[in-house]
């Protein structure tokens, strides 16, 4: 039973993968650059930080831009790896898609939540969601101020940073799976200005 | 007291604070998944050296290639005990390098230049 249930968590993080994948490699001039779904663990983590910077630096890209990318990857993968849920078998289900377009890249990840922490997300986002960059940074400097990092090491910084980045081109959704877990998922855009 | 040394990581900064050459240096990557638990060692070292250290001229170097979120808290923590040596009588300097004309380190010490009590930050532009 416990089994198929996780199947089930898996599968459906996977399908959404898939889906963000499908609907960006049929845009023209686009090139997927890395997708990756599945349990998120700190070795997956090192190793599409290396691949990204590596392949980057290798596409000739400037260095501004493959260090809003790395930022953004930085940040969320360890958002995944401090907030997401795992699922009834001590996985944390997730998925990050990359991929370039003209001017930049766009970002996908998504990570399990917990039905009743939603509310709580959607807030955080609601605060930041449709703000200019000057308030963002001030929003960024009073969390650093006061902040504190959580026994998990985080600080809520990093979504703010991920804004900031992006000049806060985010966006994001919230599909339930069952009655016990949610699949959150961000969009973000970099671009090269 | 003796020397604080830690080399550099896959994603962790080298640090040498040298109570005797008065020089303290962090330099390169930070971005540790839990950077609490990373950067808790020298800031015990620095608690104590609060309490044992004799004041005297003092140098902070810091030349980040990439820092995250969690370790800009980190660092900030580790700035407000410098500070508190400063109010201890200790001269203390700051260097913050930035290197390739690196936009978000030079604003990231700006901004714990903001923080950091009384401390003042030279800026070393490579």
């Amino acid at each position: 039973m416990t089994e198929r249930y996780s199947e089930a968590v898996e599968e459906f993080c996977q399908a959404r993968c898939d889906s963000i994948k499908e609907d960006f490699t049929k845009l023209p001039d686009t090139e997927l650059i890395l997708a990756n779904c599945g349990d998120l663990s700190e070795e997956n983590v090192d190793s599409i930080l290396y691949f990204i910077e590596d392949k980057l630096e290798r596409d000739g890209e400037p260095k501004n831009l493959i260090k809003k990318v790395f930022t953004v990857v930085v940040e969320s993968l360890q958002n995944i790896r401090i907030h997401g849920t795992d699922d009834s078998d001590g996985m944390k289900a997730s998925f990050i898609v990359i991929g370039k377009e003209v001017g930049g890249y766009q970002i996908w990840v998504g990570n399990l939540a917990a039905n009743q922490s939603v509310g709580e997300i959607k807030s955080s986002l609601a605060k930041i969601k449709d703000l200019n960059a000057s308030a963002i940074r001030k929003i960024y400097l009073n969390s650093l101020t006061y902040g504190k990092l959580t026994d998990k090491g985080g600080a809520g910084l990093g979504l703010l940073t991920i804004a900031l980045k992006s000049d806060n081109k985010l966006e994001f959704g919230f599909e339930k799976i069952n009655e016990k877990l949610t699949l959150f998922n961000l969009n973000v855009k970099v671009s090269a200005n | 007291m003796s020397k604080f040394f830690i080399v550099e990581g896959r994603n962790t900064p080298k640090i040498n604070f040298d109570p005797e050459s008065g020089t303290f240096e962090v330099s390169g990557k930070s971005y540790p998944e839990n950077a609490e638990r990373f950067f808790r060692g020298p800031l015990l070292w620095l608690n104590k050296y609060l309490d044992e250290g004799k004041p005297k001229d003092i140098e902070l170097v810091f030349k980040f290639e990439f820092i995250s979120s969690a370790s800009v808290i980190c660092v900030l923590q580790l700035l407000r005990q410098f500070d508190k040596l400063r109010e201890n009588g200790f001269g203390v300097k700051v260097q913050w390098h930035v290197q390739d004309d690196d936009e978000d380190i030079k604003v990231t010490g700006e901004d714990l230049e903001s923080l950091s009590g009384k401390l003042v930050f030279n800026y070393i532009i490579e």
